[in-house]
């Protein structure tokens, strides 16, 4: 299922969330999401701003942006085979996950 | 002699000089609850120990024990803050049984100066909406008019204050939730400095934006709680370690001769009523009127900043609440094949709607091709945001907005537009991103006869100033009274 063109899964966002909806609150939850994202992709490319170029050159330059909203690169990882070589090295596994030694 | 209508400074005064006991004030706001209730239905949990813990207040005062000035007097606390042996519930079904093991920094300070804990209050469930309408529990109905929101995610806090159910309330703010609740039901809402009250034991929503602050019913009041709850501790690796003064004490000094207020003009002018208008305006030339200098100032990265807290609040909230699956408190389901599907259906079965869309918003956000776009940008703006305050606040001392662009709307108003509720938050979140004070104090009604209010703002750890204000405008235009 997809919202508008930005190639959103709904379901897959319900299975990141550790969520499930039933077909007819589907429909719902999926009418509510798109109107929120449009909502939020409404805004705008702020960095063309003249606001964000007068907030850059006096603040946030290459002198004091370490540390403030310095954040790493947006890099996809493939974690299930990282999941799966982790898995590999688990001495009991249930379910797809590490089994461990009940404490209390 | 009507105790629930008496203020918590005038009552801790009658307590001193022998005029009632801690009993007889418990019984009057116990009397009230019993009357009231059933019209409000702002408690989720009344406390049954109450007149044990007054009698013990009553017997030290007997006894001439030197006690802090809100001893022996009650107060009543939002749901999500943990108190020790009483269930704390958040409003939701996952923590309808939830009975936490400790209590939360605020409320350790509150037994130690020998307050009374009536109960605990509704909310939002999880403090996420802006009418009380998605709790668990109940609706609560603003006092003015039952037919009509008391606001939220405090809404509890704000119905009992004004309805004289609770003399005193905590709260908590993530993006208005302290104070809009206070202008729909004509209370005092004070969002004070990010990192002044310690977080520690407040059930968490978004941990970078949520602040514990106080709901009463003028803004001497406010100054005495505040006064109590501030301060550092070490168990919240965010709170401030600094001084504070005596803010009660201080508040007759209210001269605001010359002071620089700022109002952001271009705040004024969308989707905001013309009434609203008019009563900020008429606050505005009063204050104006006992000395103070008005200034058009700019913020414009605010326009944004509704988007920005929606995408800031719900990413920290899809993570702070990853905890409910379950396995260690909280609801479990009954029917489940293996450990997945039992967090799964845990989740699905325990959270309420906004919560769902709030947690699949924050997934969204976070997830890998999106976090730049949403995340990255919003974060940003949050630091522009911040900038454009310390700019502003280097040409005025406060700045003045509406705190809602409408008085208190009916129940379901907003149910098939969700986005038109959220833009409603406009002069809250800015604040709430910046981590600056804010208060919100009644400034006239609407033709309905329901409350309008003003927010003022101040620069970090200026609640001195933002009191001051406060109180000189209160006692040039009066509080509200409580309610019959």
């Amino acid at each position: 299922m997809k919202i508008d063109n930005e190639n959103i899964d709904i379901e897959r966002i319900a299975k990141l969330s550790q969520l499930e909806f039933l077909d007819d609150d589907l429909e719902c939850i999926y009418k509510d999401m798109t109107d929120i994202i449009r909502m939020i992709n409404e805004l705008p490319d702020i960095y063309k701003d003249k606001e964000y170029e007068c907030f850059y050159n006096n603040f946030y330059n290459e002198e004091n942006s370490n540390g403030l909203s310095k954040l790493r690169d947006d890099i996809i990882i493939d974690s299930e085979t990282m999941c799966e070589k982790l898995l590999k090295n688990a001495p009991c596994i249930h379910n797809g996950f590490l089994s461990i030694p009940k404490t209390f | 002699m009507l105790l629930y209508k008496k203020t918590a400074a005038e009552l801790s005064k009658m307590l001193r000089n022998r005029e009632c006991s801690s009993v007889e004030i418990c019984n009057s706001f116990l009397d009230r609850i019993k009357q009231n209730e059933k019209n409000t239905e702002a408690y989720i949990t009344i406390c049954d120990d109450i007149i044990d813990k007054a009698k013990e207040i009553d017997k030290m005062l007997a006894l001439g024990e030197k006690l802090h000035a809100l001893a022996g007097i009650p107060i009543a606390l939002k749901d999500n803050i943990s108190t020790k042996g009483i269930r704390t519930t958040c409003a939701s079904k996952m923590l309808q049984n939830y009975i936490p093991p400790y209590d939360a920094y605020v409320v350790k300070k509150l037994k130690d100066a020998g307050m009374i804990i009536t109960g605990k209050l509704n909310m939002d469930e999880f403090a996420m909406g802006s009418s009380t309408e998605t709790s668990y529990f109940k609706k609560t109905h603003n006092p003015y008019d039952p037919d009509y929101v008391p606001g939220g995610s405090s809404g509890g806090c704000a119905a009992a204050v004004i309805s004289g159910e609770a003399v005193l309330s905590l709260g908590s703010d993530t993006g208005g939730s302290i104070r809009q609740p206070a202008a729909f039901c004509g209370a005092v809402g004070f969002k004070p400095t990010y990192g002044s009250v310690s977080r520690y034991g407040l059930i968490a929503f978004a941990s970078s934006l949520d602040q514990i602050g106080t709901i009463c019913r003028d803004v001497s009041d406010t100054a005495l709680l505040y006064n109590l709850i501030c301060g550092y501790d070490k168990m919240d690796a965010t709170s401030a370690r600094r001084e504070y003064p005596n803010f009660y004490s201080r508040l007759s000094d209210c001269n605001i001769n010359g002071m620089r207020i700022g109002i952001p003009f271009e705040y004024f002018k969308e989707n905001v009523s013309e009434e609203v208008i008019q009563n900020i305006l008429n606050a505005i030339e009063l204050l104006k009127y006992i000395g103070a200098e008005i200034y058009e100032i700019s913020l414009p990265s605010t326009k944004y900043a509704v988007n920005a807290y929606y995408i800031i609040s719900s990413a920290e909230a899809s993570s702070n609440l990853a905890r409910y699956d379950g396995v260690r408190y909280g609801y479990r389901t009954k029917n489940y094949n293996n450990l997945s599907d039992m967090y799964t259906k845990t989740r699905s079965e325990g959270f309420g709607d906004e919560v769902k869309r709030r947690i699949m918003l924050g997934n969204f956000v976070l997830s890998s091709g999106y976090y730049d776009k949403y995340y990255k940008k919003a974060s940003d703006i949050r630091l522009m945001i911040k900038y454009e305050f310390n700019n502003a606040f280097k040409e005025c001392d406060i700045i003045i907005t509406p705190t809602y662009p409408t008085s208190a709307f009916k129940f379901g108003e907003h149910k098939d537009n969700l986005t038109k509720l959220y833009n409603n938050d406009i002069f809250t979140v800015p604040a709430s991103l910046a981590g600056i004070p804010s208060i919100s104090i009644p400034c006239g009604y609407s033709s309905k006869g329901l409350p309008i209010a003003m927010q003022i703002m101040g620069k970090n750890f200026s609640e001195m100033t933002l009191l001051k204000v406060a109180y000189a405008f209160e006692k040039l235009y009066g509080k509200p009274e409580r309610m019959e």
